[in-house]
């Protein structure tokens, strides 16, 4: 019974590591100074579109973005904002040709966008979850 | 709420921050269309096109400058060089903006008259399906205006919405049936009501003007003072309802002109637009109608009598090819059928078009 039991309880605990790291794939980040604990998809979503330009606490919010080519940009558009990247791309040409804004700064790195995202309050970023320190803090995970 | 990191230290963070993100400031941005196409016949008339394969009617190269100056100011800048004008250069948008607030901003200089949906980005053509917005809706002979405008942003809940108020004036020639005609619109001023919870959006707008052109004035029935063009009112209601969940696009957009002067006939105009989105590919649809409506009576005779009455109607089947991400190929055909020109019987014809759109 009880070596079953151990089987059951390891299975399980491997079930639950698999989904954690599948689940955790992607971080978005803030400074750790940054009062929020939690932002919800449509928040981050809604920031990433220069709809809002703060944070739900009031401060100003700079988004960063990855670069058009890397793969983790298209994961985080399609899960948080539910949207291709041509479906931003032509959205964004609205928003640029009317003078309505545009659209948020690009870094070539998650290294550079961790670092950017550690060194300024401001700022929102995203990046692997295994590259997630104590210099950043997570505000959702996906 | 408490904020652990001193007022202090966050303003020389945000600073430091600022220098690393400096370059936010200029931004410089690009779009060039690049069209051709021909007319099965020579007794229609779309968008300056004929029998032959011409290339200057849709091509058109646009930049836009946009820097932040200082504080709450920032400007923008839209030069414009269109094939039918031979390329010449023109400021489609010239603008200052002061944004008071994150929800409130107020532009002033040369501003695009927002007439329609697809008024803001009418020659990107990137950011729409068509090779060209329709002409039996899109009919209106000028795009920008010179003046001021407000634009209130809202959000509650799932919905986006924004109220644009414009005070302005638009004195410039048009060129009608060939011939360069005055116009001077004053007292121009218009509201727009945009709301959006995804996959809808409404668009409503209203616009008016006092309308004077010597040379109209001057080709008036002299019996008939209703001819006249002297400060006589125009109005230009618009609604466009659109519903996009990704894969589906629909857009209606009616429209409704109005001129206390006979000399210009009142119309309505509306599209109805669907397309599928399936990758990098979309195939759309749309069925285009403009009618005038000539008056009643003895005015509406002389109307006639000068041809002023037409009904256009277009069936436009074309597909987009998104070929990179800032890079769209197009082709399109168009059949178009006048119901009546110039007071007359008219004729039908296609219009085969094809272009490529970019960004920069």
């Amino acid at each position: 019974m009880n070596s079953i039991k151990q089987v059951f309880l390891a299975s399980l605990l491997g079930t639950a590591v698999f989904t954690a790291q599948v689940q955790a794939e992607t971080a978005v980040i803030v400074h750790p100074d940054n009062p929020s604990t939690s932002l919800a998809p449509s928040e981050i979503s809604r920031i990433y579109l220069g709809k809002s330009k703060k944070f739900p606490n009031g401060s100003s919010v700079i988004p960063i973005d990855q670069s058009d080519s890397a793969a983790i940009r298209d994961s985080f558009l399609s899960s948080v904002m539910e949207k291709s990247a041509s479906q931003v791309k032509s959205y964004w040409s609205k928003r640029i040709f009317t003078g309505k804004g545009t659209p948020p700064k690009q870094v070539a790195s998650s290294a550079e966008m961790k670092e950017l995202v550690a060194s300024n309050p401001a700022t929102i970023g995203y990046i692997d979850a295994s590259e997630v320190d104590a210099s950043v803090k997570v505000v959702y995970s996906y | 709420m408490k904020i652990r990191v001193s007022p202090l230290i966050l303003a020389i963070l945000s600073a430091s921050a600022t220098q690393v993100l400096a370059d936010d400031d200029l931004s410089i941005n690009g779009f060039l269309s690049a069209g051709v196409g021909t007319l099965s016949t020579d007794d229609i008339a779309i968008n300056g096109y004929d029998e032959d394969v011409s290339f200057k009617p849709d091509t058109v190269l646009g930049l836009q400058v946009s820097k932040h100056i200082q504080g709450k100011f920032s400007l923008t800048g839209q030069l414009v060089a269109r094939g039918p004008e031979e390329f010449d250069l023109d400021a489609a948008w010239a603008y200052a903006t002061y944004d008071h607030s994150d929800e409130t901003s107020i532009r002033f200089g040369r501003l695009r008259a927002p007439f329609f949906y697809y008024s803001d980005f009418l020659e990107v053509g990137y950011a729409y399906n068509w090779i060209r917005p329709p002409a039996e809706v899109y009919r209106i002979g000028f795009s920008s205006i010179d003046g001021v405008d407000v634009t209130h942003q809202l959000y509650f809940g799932d919905i986006d919405a924004s109220v644009q108020v414009y005070y302005g004036r638009f004195d410039d020639d048009l060129t009608i049936g060939g011939n360069d005609v005055d116009f001077d619109l004053t007292n121009f001023a218009g509201v727009v009501f945009n709301a959006s919870m995804e996959p809808f959006a409404i668009r409503l707008s209203y616009h008016r003007a006092a309308l004077t052109s010597e040379a109209l004035s001057a080709s008036a029935p002299p019996t008939d003072d209703e001819f006249l063009v002297d400060e006589d009112v125009s109005t230009f209601l618009e609604s466009a309802f659109v519903y996009d969940d990704g894969d589906n696009q629909v857009v209606i957009e009616l429209t409704a002109l109005d001129h206390d002067s006979a000399s210009l006939t009142d119309d309505t105009a509306f599209l109805v637009h669907y397309a599928r989105r399936m990758n990098d590919f979309t195939p759309h649809i749309t069925y285009a109608h403009e009618k005038d409506d000539v008056e009643s009576g003895s005015t509406g005779d002389i109307q006639k009598a000068a041809g002023l009455e037409n009904e256009l109607v277009s069936y436009i089947a074309g597909l987009r090819y998104d070929v990179e991400t800032n890079v769209a190929l197009k082709i399109e055909a168009q059949y178009r059928d006048e119901k009546t020109r110039s007071a007359a019987d008219g004729e039908d014809g296609m219009l085969y078009s094809a272009a490529i759109d970019m960004l920069f």
